[in-house]
């Protein structure tokens, strides 16, 4: 069909046409506690079309697995679309050719993820929650997605790849508090529901401290979960067409940003972005220095660079978007518990949520423990007041192991080392 | 498809005509005519040009390119939805909805953030050119001459006629579903019917006279007729959200609010359309009764945590208020509050009904919905007001 569409597209007088053809199965399984299970199918089959004129900007449709008289009538609505006011644009740069990627997206097992699968996977969390005492379980959701892709162009370019995905979600309460674990990966052996559970576990038990009287200095350390979800608050300044923050600092030289699309078993995966650009490691920072921000062919263009291949449709989208695909600190060769010696005392933080942000500064609500040497203590609850520049100045140390939150993006980050100063009773400022 | 045999089933498959429909759903799609028919005789509305979209808002556009704005962009959007349920012996439904609407996203001076304006409506929609350029001046404005201030404890605060609602939306309308019932994360239990939940001045509902922005959606995305429901009467909790599952589970009665965004979602319990019913009071009075606090105009984008029994939300506009009078812009601001406080401290409410400007969108585990809501006036006391965004 792909070729079809580009030939219709032509036909309509149009210079260069992209055709991006999807077709996705998915099965989701969610029980909640006493109820029955609830199992949804779903089949998708959508081809999102762009389309160039000489000049200005391209028009564009998606439809269900269309017919050649649907796509030649929506070829027909666009044409009607155009505006004055032409200028350059970017159809030349898409691209002709990709070479083959040779990255593992695809888990052959999984068709056997099914109910029978579900129950079994629901009684694991079941019997790990019951180790825990006090701690509640609501929600559990298991799906698992089946995707084809399809992309072609005017330029010449023909590519397809296969790719699976899985993801757990565990609701669980301790007191008053709940959480949503969420794993997700491209291979189904690589998901631990009792890990997820632990880790639960102890994620809730930092949210039932209370606030803490803090001393006037105090050494952070920064579990994965807390630094992942300010990394995505402060990503946006890694991209070329970002709102963030301006970068206009040395980063200290222990700082490597990376972003890479072929990293095994990440939900973010993939050989090519969606507008045909191979996917490879690009370090943003390297050794403290700015060296890159992501891009797609379009923003790009407008900044007079190539495209980084990170241009992405989301499923609400036609056109690719400026998108991470695994975003990641990269790690170093300490423990985790090498940083809690050399810190000696401190707080692990093992969550935080944005409380608010104005004049460059963010506020987060933090939870963890407090730590002597590696040994942890009480749950505390504070706050944390930061910048774009000073949170990434103030990194001490990074440890080794490297931890992805899927959140907007799949973001990773290893456990950071920080050194905070009070700034009131239960505020510290990094 | 979706049935129910002591566990829930669905399955959805994404085709552009019947004629592709698999073969194991073309035999229950053969023995249904009206689905059949249905289907085959959907007509699209008349199509929307965008390049006539644009010229005819020709006046916006100028007005756009002489600010100094370090960025704008401005969204039309068109959307139709046909939604045909059969739930088998005769019971046929055809839900149907079409919304336009417009969106100016702006940064009004050098920020990190845009700010957001728009309105819409159904298939008679005009769009007011001259008011959102009166709106978008009057925030600049705002915004240019803002004041700093910063309070030294919580505030009364005043919401606009209209979008103020959608902070009832969030923290009561989300309260009362019963998904979030069942799994504990509303504050609310199913023995809190019948009781005070909120303040006596307050009066819910989930259906206004002359209100057209849901008028085809005649039931919900399970085939269940929408039946008006008053969820809060002077403050007393009279009725929940509930779908088919969750109304099973918690023994609710299912007045037809379940939705999803589209089949390729399972269905859940959604609030999507929730009115305060108007006071007595003149929405002056309310201004004059407040020696200090704030007059919010232009609502943003909100956050609830019900374990932590705490909401806040962005102002994108809100003005100073002292000694009864308005005095001062302070530009966008954050409100922050105890859910359970709040709904019990709505001081007065005025007689000055409105509803919202019709962009409203709601996100729920994963799925944005069209939402609804209106209000008057109202003034809500103890809220805490600081600078920036969320």
């Amino acid at each position: 069909m792909s070729e079809e569409i580009l030939d219709l597209g032509r036909r309509a007088g149009f210079a260069a046409v992209e055709s991006h053809h999807e077709k996705i199965f998915s099965s989701r399984f969610e029980a909640v506690v006493n109820g029955p299970v609830i199992g949804h199918q779903v089949s998708t089959d959508r081809v999102s079309v762009r389309a160039f004129w000489e000049q200005g900007e391209p028009v564009g449709f998606c439809l269900s697995n269309p017919g050649t008289d649907q796509v030649k009538r929506a070829f027909a609505q666009v044409s009607g679309f155009r505006v004055t006011g032409l200028k350059e644009n970017w159809a030349h740069l898409l691209p002709g050719s990709a070479r083959k990627i040779d990255i593992d997206l695809f888990d052959p097992g999984q068709d056997r993820v099914d109910q029978k699968i579900f129950l079994h996977i629901l009684d694991r969390v079941q019997a790990a929650v019951k180790l825990f005492p006090g701690l509640g379980l609501g929600r559990v959701q298991m799906s698992r997605e089946w995707k084809k892709v399809y992309l072609q162009n005017t330029n010449g370019l023909d590519i397809k790849y296969r790719k699976t995905r899985f993801s757990l979600t565990i609701g669980l309460s301790l007191q008053e508090n709940r959480l949503d674990i969420v794993e997700k990966g491209l291979f189904f052996n690589g998901i631990d529901p009792e890990k997820m559970v632990t880790r639960g576990s102890n994620l809730l038990g930092s949210l039932t401290g209370d606030k803490t009287q803090l001393e006037r200095e105090v050494f952070l350390v920064m579990a994965p979960e807390a630094s992942a979800f300010i990394l995505q608050e402060f990503s946006p300044a890694f991209r070329i067409d970002g709102q963030g923050e301006k970068i206009d600092f040395p980063f200290p030289a222990r700082i490597n940003l990376v972003d890479d699309p072929c990293l095994k078993g990440q939900v973010g995966s993939v050989p090519f972005d969606d507008e045909g650009i191979q996917g490879r490691e690009r370090y943003l920072i390297r050794k403290g220095i700015l060296r890159d921000k992501i891009s797609s062919i379009e923003t790009a263009f407008d900044h007079g660079v190539t495209s980084s291949g990170n241009g992405f449709c989301t499923s609400r989208s036609i056109f690719p978007a400026v998108r991470f695909s695994n975003l990641y600190i990269k790690p170093t060769v300490l423990s985790q518990g090498q940083l809690m010696k050399a810190a000696g005392e401190g707080i692990l933080v093992c969550l935080v949520k944005l409380k608010g942000s104005g004049q460059g500064k963010r506020l987060f609500s933090a939870y963890g423990y407090r730590f002597t040497g590696e040994e942890l203590k009480e749950p505390v609850h504070f706050y944390i007041e930061t910048a774009f520049a000073a949170y990434f100045l103030n990194i001490l140390k990074i440890s080794s192991k490297l931890r992805f939150c899927p959140g907007t993006y799949n973001i990773g980050s290893p456990h950071l080392l920080f050194k905070a100063t009070r700034k009131s009773p239960s505020r510290l400022q990094i | 498809m979706r049935k129910y045999d002591g566990q829930w089933q669905s399955r959805s498959i994404e085709c552009p005509s019947l004629s592709d429909v698999p073969h194991h759903l073309a035999g229950y799609l053969a023995d249904n005519d009206w689905l059949a028919t249905m289907i085959n005789k959907r007509e699209e509305r008349p199509g929307v040009n965008p390049g006539r979209i644009l010229r005819q808002h020709q006046r916006l556009f100028d007005f756009l390119g002489k600010t100094t704005l370090p960025g704008w962009k401005v969204i039309f959007r068109v959307q139709q939805v046909d939604r045909f349920i059969t739930r088998g012996r005769g019971r046929n439904f055809h839900a149907d909805f079409f919304h336009r609407g417009i969106l100016v996203k702006f940064k009004p001076g050098p920020v990190l953030y845009y700010i957001d304006i728009g309105e819409g409506g159904g298939e008679g929609a005009k769009f007011n050119q001259a008011g959102l350029i009166s709106r978008i001046e009057e925030i600049l404005e705002n915004f240019r001459g803002q004041r700093d201030i910063a309070f030294s404890g919580p505030v009364p605060v005043i919401l606009n006629a209209g979008d103020g609602a959608i902070l009832f939306h969030e923290i009561m309308g989300h309260s009362l579903e019963a998904d979030y019932l069942y799994q504990g994360i509303s504050p609310f239990t199913v023995s809190d019917l019948g009781r005070q939940v909120m303040s006596r001045n307050v009066t819910l509902t989930t259906e206004e006279d002359g209100d057209d922005f849901f008028k085809g959606v005649v039931c919900d995305d399970e085939g269940e007729p929408r039946k008006p429901r008053v969820l809060v009467r002077n403050g007393v909790l009279k009725n929940f959200i509930a779908d088919s599952f969750y109304g099973q589970l918690l023994n609710l009665k299912n007045c037809g609010y379940c939705r999803l965004e589209n089949f390729t979602h399972q269905p859940m319990p959604r609030m999507f359309s929730l009115y305060l019913k108007p006071g007595t009071y003149h929405p002056e009075e309310l201004i004059a009764s407040t020696p200090l606090g704030v007059y919010a105009r232009e609502f943003g984008q909100g956050r609830v945590f019900f374990q932590r029994n705490h909401f806040l939300f962005q102002v994108k506009d809100a003005v100073l208020i002292e000694k009864g009078r308005l005095t001062a812009p302070l530009g966008p601001v954050q409100v922050r509050g105890e859910i359970m406080a709040t709904l019990k401290g709505v001081e007065m409410v005025a007689d000055d009904f409105r509803f919202d400007k019709g962009i409203g969108y709601c996100f729920k585990n994963g799925q944005t919905v069209n939402i609804r809501v209106g209000q008057p006036t109202i003034k809500i006391k103890n809220l805490v007001i600081s600078k920036g965004q969320i």
